[in-house]
């Protein structure tokens, strides 16, 4: 007998800033209700490093939060969370702001990859 | 340091995947400009910051529900579920005339009734209004918060952040796959060496 699994779905967490914010809600991954608290976070200039840590850590804990994107701005302030992170889900994912262009040098998996082949491994 | 066939397989393999990964973040930077360049259009057009912050739901006010969400199956794949969003209801138009109604009703004796009424006291009042305090329900559909006669451009910037949520998920999914790999090549050479 086969099994048939109902696959749940999830939402998409975010932390980003106003314009980050305003487009991937426009995209449709906002939930807010007095259920649950909101699967994102608006970064404004007055919000401390403390309150985005706060925020991550929660929305981290949620297990109906597959994936958690974040500015990678943002997310130089609070790499120690980050990177400490090992869980495969939720997922975190740094993307460009609109003010702050991707910068791949601080991509964690293009960090790993760079240096590890060379053409000299392969003689 | 000597890499065996094996681990070289393994190099190649992850190769062509940082490649792709490399291809998939430059699109979604690309939709990501194309999109927020869609928007400022739209304030150009609509006004200053009528697509903004302000506009976006708030916790302890509104409801709201997400149409795209994820899926995730077994090997924590995720892949991207959107539903299709109600569409607002039109309300209907009362026809209001002058001329008295079939029940022989005219808007100076409806008037009458209503000053008429029993005065309800402020503190019954209140308990009525803290009974239906609920949350206010946005539309469904994320483009109507920003109104109901959606521009063009938000529309085409709607549609450019729904690809970027895609290209993230894929994203994602490739970003965890390489990690593997790349820990399996790191251990592979370890015991190489």
């Amino acid at each position: 007998m086969s099994k048939v699994t109902m696959a749940k779905s999830h939402l998409m967490g975010l932390v980003g800033d106003e314009d980050t914010c305003t487009a991937f809600l426009l995209g449709g991954i906002g939930e807010l209700n007095n259920a649950r608290e909101p699967n994102f976070l608006v970064v404004k200039k007055d919000t401390t490093i403390g309150e985005i840590e706060s925020a991550l850590r929660k929305l981290m804990g949620r297990k109906d939060i597959g994936i958690i994107l974040i500015n990678q701005h943002i997310a130089n302030d609070v790499r120690h969370i980050i990177e400490s992170h090992t869980a495969a889900i939720p997922a975190i994912l740094e993307i460009p702001s609109k003010e702050h262009p991707y910068d791949s040098a601080k991509d964690s998996i293009l960090r790993r990859a760079k240096g590890m082949f060379s053409v000299e491994d392969m003689r | 340091a000597v890499v065996s066939t094996q681990s070289t397989g393994k190099v190649f393999a992850t190769m062509d995947k940082l490649s792709a990964y490399e291809d998939l973040l430059a699109e979604l930077c690309t939709l990501f400009q194309e999109g927020h360049m869609l928007m400022s259009k739209c304030n150009l057009r609509s006004g200053f910051e009528s697509v903004s912050a302000d506009r976006l739901p708030r916790q302890g006010v509104h409801e709201v529900k997400a149409i795209t969400t994820l899926v995730i199956n077994e090997a924590n794949d995720c892949s991207v579920q959107s539903r299709e969003p109600e569409k607002p209801k039109l309300r209907k138009r009362k026809n209001v005339s002058k001329k008295e109604d079939e029940r022989g009703n005219s808007p100076q004796k409806e008037n009458e009734k209503k000053t008429s009424q029993k005065i309800v006291p402020e503190s019954e009042e209140k308990e009525k209004d803290t009974e239906k305090e609920e949350l206010i329900k946005l539309p469904d559909d994320p483009l109507n918060w920003f109104g109901l006669l959606s521009p063009t451009a938000l529309q085409q910037a709607q549609e450019r952040f729904r690809a970027a949520i895609a290209r993230s998920v894929e994203l994602c999914n490739l970003k965890q796959e390489l990690s593997k790999d790349i820990g399996e090549i790191e251990n592979m050479r370890a015991n190489e060496l």
